[in-house]
């Protein structure tokens, strides 16, 4: 009863033209969309996002530099520049001192580029076939892991997946 | 119309050609006295307008990601598919209780085919009158 409807509904050779849409899509449409959706989109703000990490990342501590530090001060405020040997010690700590500097933890802008590139396409694979019919439905199906694009790739970078981040330890 | 050696030819193209008794395409001879009815068939049409479609709804609704040119691309890519649909059919021949597509060519073609069929239909004194309608009480 109900075939000559579906079959009327859908004719055969629709369903066929939808197959060879789809297929395009596959091969061409999607990876045009995933590669343009990287570039323009989640790789700049992925990597905007790593870069706010990084500079909000406190610096480390270091208890040594820091009881240094105070040494130095406490002998320059008793005088010890005015004393010859005191004075040698006080040279070698500050020299000393400067060699302990703390420095930011950083990566590299390539660095950068290059976990966020691994990020997005993680994103991608992580998708399946929803992406798929994200593409063919030209966007009328656009489920909440399509919505959280930026957040999963960010997720991603931010794992250590795609290369350690050193402020993370 | 053409007169051979021994029978009348009614159309001829390539290797398609149909005689008094035969229709013959590139990789079969059908014989013309058991078949029902002729129909042209718009599958390719179908196909072609659903690939067409999809693409140029694609062009639309991802142009903030595609390039001018691209854009373009794909819009004309779908005008071709589309046209390339219209122009082609098939010819659809029926038989008793079932329908064979036979051959897939240009509309014109196919049309010309058609018409080629009825006449050696004629011919043989196989017209209208002859054919069967045979319909399924029970559906």
């Amino acid at each position: 009863m109900f075939d000559p409807i579906i079959t009327r509904l859908f004719p055969v050779a629709m369903v066929g033209g939808l197959a060879l849409y789809v297929l395009a899509t596959i091969l061409w449409l999607q990876p045009l969309v995933e590669n343009r959706m990287a570039e323009k989109h989640l790789i700049p703000a992925c990597e905007a996002a790593l870069e706010n990490d990084q500079e909000s990342t406190p610096l480390p501590d270091n208890p040594e530099r820091y009881q240094l530090e105070m040494t130095i001060g406490m002998l320059e405020d008793m005088g010890a520049d005015q004393i010859p040997i005191l004075r040698e010690q006080l040279q070698v700590a500050r020299r000393m001192l400067q060699t302990m500097q703390p420095t930011r933890l950083r990566i590299s802008n390539a660095e950068r580029g290059s976990v966020c590139s691994c990020a997005s396409d993680k994103t991608f694979e992580s998708l399946g076939f929803s992406m798929t019919l994200h593409v063919s439905s030209a966007r009328t199906y656009t489920p909440s892991k399509i919505t959280n694009l930026l957040q999963t790739t960010l997720s991603f970078a931010r794992s250590g997946e795609c290369g350690a981040l050193p402020w993370k330890g | 119309m053409t007169k051979s050696k021994n029978e009348t030819v009614y159309f001829e193209r390539g290797a398609i050609s149909v005689t008094k008794h035969t229709l013959t395409t590139r990789f079969k001879d059908e014989a013309l006295a058991p078949i029902q009815s002729v129909k042209i068939g718009r599958d390719p049409l179908w196909m072609a307008g659903v690939v067409a479609l999809g693409l140029m709804l694609f062009a639309n609704r991802f142009g903030g990601l595609l390039f001018l040119h691209e854009q373009i691309l794909l819009v004309t890519i779908g005008i071709v598919v589309a046209i390339i649909g219209y122009c082609t059919a098939t010819l659809q021949i029926g038989q008793h209780m079932r329908e064979r597509t036979v051959l897939v060519a240009p509309i014109w073609t196919i049309s010309a085919v058609r018409r080629a069929i009825a006449k050696a239909r004629d011919a043989n004194g196989h017209g209208l009158a002859d054919t069967i309608i045979v319909t399924d009480e029970t559906a």
